[in-house]
C-alpha cells in the first residue's frame, strides 16, 4: 500500500478518498497523519483551530484501517478525517465555545453529531475554531475569537466568516477533508461563501443539536462545510436522524446517493431532462458588488440549459429580520444568563459581545413570544411561495469577505444588504446550499445561495451538484504560503 | 420549604417591586408635572414610546448588572435598547389573530 499523501489526496473528494480507503491504496492512518501536519502547519496561522486532537485521531485511524483489513467497510465516511466547529461537546477534550471564559471546559459526553460521524467511521482530527458564542452577541468585527480572526485561505487578509470561520478557513485550505459548522442565522452560508465551500445547512430539526452550545433552541442547526455539494450530501446522510436527546429533532429519514438524472463530471447535461424550476429572489442582485454580480449572472447562465429561471420573485412581505433577532437575544440570552450574570462577558474578545448579552437580556417576554407566534404565519407564506419552485436562487453574499481589521459596517458601506434571505429562511427552518461560482476583488471567492422548502435538501443538492458537474469552482485550491 | 426555595421568591419579589419602581419612575414626570408640561411631555412620549421604554430598561440594567458595565458601554446598552424597542414595533405591525399560536409546543414527555 503506497504511503506518499500528497496535497492532491488533501484536496480530493469524500469519495475519491473512500474509493481509496476501501481499496486500501491509501491507509486511514497515513492520511490523518498528512492533515494533522497541515492543520499544524497551517491552522494557526489561519486562526483556524482551537485544538488538534493527535491522540484521538490516531487511534481512530488505526482502528478504521483494522476493521476495513478485515473487511468491514462502513460506508463513505470510513477513515475520513474531520474537524468538528468547537460548539460541539466532545468527551475529555475542550470544547471552548471559541470564548475566552470557557476555554478550559471539558464536557464527559459527545454530542450526538459526534457519536454519529464515529459511527460512519469518521476520524476527528481537530476542534476548529469559532466566533465567540456563535456570534449572538452582536459582535461588529473578525477579531471576536479568543484565537483571534478567522482568516480565508485566499487571502489571509480576509475574513472567513462567521461564525463557523474555522470550519471555513480549515476546509477550504485542505486542512481536513470536510468539517461541521453551524447555522442559527448565516453561520454556515457566510463563512461557505466566503472561502469558496459548499456549505448545507439542513431543515431545522434534521440534525440533533445535543451535545452542541445553544445559542437559540429554535433556530440552531449543525451541518456540513465542505467542498463539493455532493461530499455535503455524503456527510449529511451521516449526520441526520431522530435524537431522543432532541425533542427537536424529527423522524424523517434522510439518503443521499447522486440521482440517475446526475450527469458525470464535464459530461453536458442532456436537454430531453425535466428542468429545475428555478426563481431568482427579486431585489437580490441590487447593491452588489461588481464581481458578485457578474458572477451571479454568469451562474445563471450556466444554470440555464437544466433550469427554468424565473426573475424577480418577492419573498412575502413579513418583518424577518426582526423576528430572527428577537429570538436570538431573547433565547441568547437566557441559554447564556450565567456568563451574562457572572459579569465575566467582559472576558470576551469583541468589544460588543462584552455587552450585547446586556441589551439582550432586556427583551420582554410580549415581544419573544409575537416573534414566536410571527413564525407560523411566516412558514405558511413561504411554503406557498416555495411550493411553486424546486428552489430560489440568490448570491451567497453581496459582498467578497470583510478585510480583517475593520468593523464590518466600515467594510463595505455602499453596499447595503438586500432582501433578508438567510433570515426567511430560518425564521422557517429551510434549508439551504452555498456553493462557489467565482472570484471577486483581491483573489476572494463568491457564492450563490439555494434555498428550498422544508425536508428539501435532495432538491438542492441535485441542483447545487448538476451545477457543479458544469462547473470548476469547487475544485480550485488556495496557495498557502 | 428549603432555603434556597425561599431565597428564590424573596429575589423574585424583589425583582418585581424593583421593575416597578422603574416603570413608576419612567412614568412619574408624566403624573406629576403641571397641566402644560405634561402635555408636552405626553406628546414628547407619543413621539418616541420605544425612547422612554428603552430608558426605563436601560435603568434595569444599570440596576442589575451596572457593576459590569463602564459609561460608555452603558450607552452602547442604551442605543442597542432603542435599536430592539424599534424592532418589536415592526413587529407588532404584522396583525395576529388571538389564534395564532407561537411556533413551540410543550411536550409532557421528558426527552
Amino acid at each position: 500500500m503506497s504511503q506518499d499523501i500528497t496535497e492532491d489526496h488533501l484536496f480530493a473528494s469524500i469519495r475519491e478518498l473512500s474509493d481509496l480507503i476501501r481499496n486500501r491504496k491509501v491507509s486511514c492512518l497515513a492520511l490523518t497523519q498528512a492533515y494533522l501536519g497541515r492543520l499544524e502547519k497551517y491552522g494557526t496561522k489561519l486562526g483556524a483551530v482551537v485544538t488538534i486532537t493527535h491522540d484521538l485521531a490516531r487511534k481512530q485511524a488505526q482502528a478504521a484501517d483494522e476493521e476495513i483489513r478485515s473487511g468491514h467497510f462502513r460506508g463513505p465516511l470510513h477513515g475520513i478525517p474531520y474537524g468538528l466547529k468547537d460548539l460541539a461537546a466532545t468527551k475529555g477534550i475542550p470544547t471552548t465555545w471559541g470564548a475566552e471564559p470557557y476555554k478550559n471546559q471539558v464536557f464527559d459526553f459527545d454530542a450526538t453529531v459526534v457519536k454519529k460521524l464515529r459511527e460512519a467511521g469518521a476520524i476527528l482530527v481537530a476542534k476548529l475554531s469559532m466566533v465567540e458564542l456563535a456570534g449572538g452577541f452582536g459582535y461588529n468585527n473578525a477579531d471576536a475569537s479568543f484565537t483571534g480572526p478567522g482568516r480565508t485561505p485566499w487571502n489571509t487578509n480576509y475574513w472567513s466568516g462567521g461564525s463557523s470561520s474555522g470550519p471555513g478557513a480549515a476546509t477550504a485550505a485542505g486542512l481536513v477533508a470536510f468539517s461541521i459548522g453551524s447555522e442559527t442565522s448565516g453561520s454556515i452560508i457566510c463563512p461557505s461563501a466566503f472561502c469558496g465551500l459548499s456549505g448545507l445547512r439542513p431543515t431545522y430539526g434534521r440534525v440533533s443539536r445535543y451535545g452542541a452550545m445553544a445559542l437559540s433552541w429554535t433556530l440552531d442547526k449543525l451541518g456540513p462545510m465542505c467542498r463539493s455539494a455532493d461530499d455535503s450530501g455524503l456527510v449529511l446522510a451521516a449526520m441526520a436522524g431522530k435524537d431522543p436527546r432532541d425533542p427537536t429533532s424529527i423522524n424523517k429519514p434522510f439518503s443521499y446517493s447522486l440521482s440517475d438524472q446526475q450527469p458525470s463530471e464535464n459530461e453536458p447535461i442532456k436537454s430531453n431532462r425535466k428542468k429545475f424550476k428555478l426563481g431568482v429572489i427579486k431585489g437580490s442582485t441590487d447593491h452588489l458588488q461588481e464581481a458578485v454580480k457578474r458572477n451571479f449572472q454568469d451562474s445563471l447562465k450556466i444554470l440555464r440549459p437544466f433550469c427554468e429561471i424565473i426573475d424577480e420573485v418577492p419573498l412575502p412581505d413579513l418583518p424577518f429580520d426582526p423576528v430572527v433577532e428577537t429570538i436570538v437575544d431573547a433565547e441568547g440570552a437566557s441559554a447564556l444568563r450565567g456568563l451574562v450574570e457572572s459579569g465575566r462577558s467582559k472576558q470576551l474578545r469583541s468589544t460588543n459581545d462584552r455587552w450585547g448579552g446586556y441589551s439582550g437580556s432586556m427583551i420582554l417576554a410580549v415581544d419573544y413570544l409575537q416573534a414566536m407566534r410571527l413564525r407560523v404565519p411566516m412558514k405558511r407564506e413561504m411554503e406557498r411561495l416555495y411550493s411553486r419552485y424546486d428552489a430560489l436562487i440568490a448570491p451567497a453574499w453581496n459582498t467578497v469577505a470583510f478585510p480583517i481589521g475593520k468593523d464590518f459596517d466600515k467594510a463595505y458601506p455602499e453596499f447595503s444588504s438586500g432582501p433578508p434571505i438567510i433570515e426567511a429562511g430560518n425564521a422557517v427552518g429551510q434549508p439551504a446550499i452555498s456553493v462557489p461560482n467565482g472570484f471577486g476583488q483581491d483573489n476572494l471567492p463568491t457564492g450563490i445561495q439555494l434555498t428550498g422548502r422544508v425536508w428539501g435538501e435532495n432538491r438542492l443538492l441535485a441542483i447545487a451538484n448538476a451545477f457543479q458537474s458544469q462547473t470548476g469552482w469547487h475544485k480550485k485550491r488556495p496557495t498557502l504560503s | 420549604m428549603r432555603e434556597t426555595d425561599r431565597k428564590d421568591i424573596g429575589s423574585c419579589r424583589s425583582r418585581r417591586d424593583f421593575a416597578k419602581k422603574v416603570a413608576l419612575l419612567a412614568v412619574a414626570p408624566l403624573l406629576s408635572s403641571p397641566g402644560s408640561i405634561r402635555s408636552q411631555e405626553k406628546e414628547s412620549a407619543k413621539d418616541k414610546p420605544g425612547e422612554i421604554v428603552a430608558g426605563a430598561l436601560t435603568q434595569i440594567v444599570q440596576a442589575r448588572y451596572g457593576q459590569y458595565l463602564t459609561p460608555e458601554q452603558m450607552k452602547e446598552v442604551k442605543k442597542s435598547i432603542e435599536g430592539k424597542q424599534r424592532t418589536a414595533e415592526t413587529m407588532k405591525k404584522v396583525k395576529l389573530q388571538n389564534s395564532d399560536e407561537p411556533a413551540f409546543s410543550f411536550f409532557a414527555d421528558l426527552p
